[in-house]
């Protein structure tokens, strides 16, 4: 029996299991930073390249907060080349947006949820969504980490590459704008 | 106090259920370009760990050593006149001194005790560079 590579195995199936738990909530913190759902894909797609190549061999109880500080370096980057582009393309008067049209099929929702449950979820979502935009991006991103993902303080200051007193300040203070604005979420 | 912290522990609580279902139903696009990204995540390293000699081929992994190789021999190359330069040490027998002792003729002139005729042929070379061939030495020439 190779137990190497039966050790590398184990190893891949744990890794596929645990980027499969993170997926969608990495990409739903992805989206709120950028407002770009491809764009939010992508960063997901190469934060899960860069821990796979990079961390793989850290115990997997690091991997959460290793994964969410690559995707948050990911987002800054990707926010740092968008504001670039915008500025040059500012200066051109053919510059168009291109075609984001969706595909209504490939955008139809799970059909596990019933249709007045999404409606209802859809405005609550649009609602949040509008306030979280409005917040500091430090304050959304410790906020999505803090509640969405449910990282602790520490893992969320190891994450975002500040000290844990910033990191209950900025969540302290995200969670006040936004019941401030939001009232009582339904 | 307590009130306010109940009421934003309770809104806390109602956004991170609105932001997990949403997260839950997200479209079939986004779970199967996930799914996707997950996939070739996986794969990448799995191509690594089945081929590790093939990175032993990647032009890359090579130029740190092809660098050093070519340094090495650069140095060798310019230390090699300096090192050929040098006199050999004391007690060691070169080829040259073998010759230089077998040569009958050499030694005779180093051993005839013609110093008088050198000092002649020099003094003469100086004083008519142009004649000198041309005008007999004095009294003992040869051996």
């Amino acid at each position: 029996m190779d137990l190497p590579n039966s050790n590398a195995q184990t190893l891949e199936r744990t890794l596929g299991l645990f980027l499969a738990s993170v997926e969608l909530k990495a990409f739903r913190i992805a989206r709120a930073a950028l407002r770009h759902e491809d764009d939010a894909l992508d960063a997901v797609q190469d934060a899960m390249l860069h821990l796979v190549r990079s961390y793989a061999h850290r115990p997997p109880e690091q991997w959460k907060p290793l994964f969410y500080r690559i995707l948050e370096n990911r987002i800054r980057d990707m926010q740092r080349r968008r504001s670039v582009r915008n500025r040059v393309m500012s200066w051109l008067p053919f510059a168009a947006d291109g075609d984001d049209t969706a595909d209504p099929i490939a955008e139809a929702v799970s059909p596990q949820m019933p249709p007045v449950r999404r409606l209802e979820l859809d405005e609550s979502l649009a609602a949040l969504e509008r306030a979280l935009a409005a917040l500091p991006r430090r304050q959304q991103q410790v906020f999505l980490l803090r509640t969405l993902e449910g990282l602790d303080v520490a893992q969320t200051a190891h994450a975002m590459g500040c000290s844990q007193g910033s990191v209950k300040t900025h969540y302290f203070r995200a969670l006040r704008a936004l019941r401030a604005q939001l009232g009582d979420l339904e | 106090m307590t009130a306010r912290n109940d009421d934003l522990a309770g809104f806390e609580r109602r956004v991170r259920a609105v932001l997990e279902q949403d997260a839950a139903g997200a479209s079939g696009r986004v779970r199967s370009r996930l799914t996707q990204a997950r996939h070739v995540a996986l794969a990448g390293a799995r191509a690594r760990r089945e081929k590790p000699s093939g990175r032993l081929l990647w032009p890359r992994a090579w130029l740190p050593a092809t660098v050093t190789a070519a340094a090495a021999l650069a140095a060798v190359w310019l230390l090699r006149p300096y090192r050929t330069a040098q006199p050999p040490a004391p007690g060691i027998v070169t080829a040259q001194d073998v010759q230089l002792l077998t040569d009958r003729d050499g030694l005779a002139l180093v051993e005839g005790g013609n110093g008088e005729f050198y000092e002649w042929a020099v003094a003469q070379a100086r004083s008519t560079p142009a004649s000198a061939a041309g005008k007999a030495g004095p009294g003992k020439h040869g051996g």
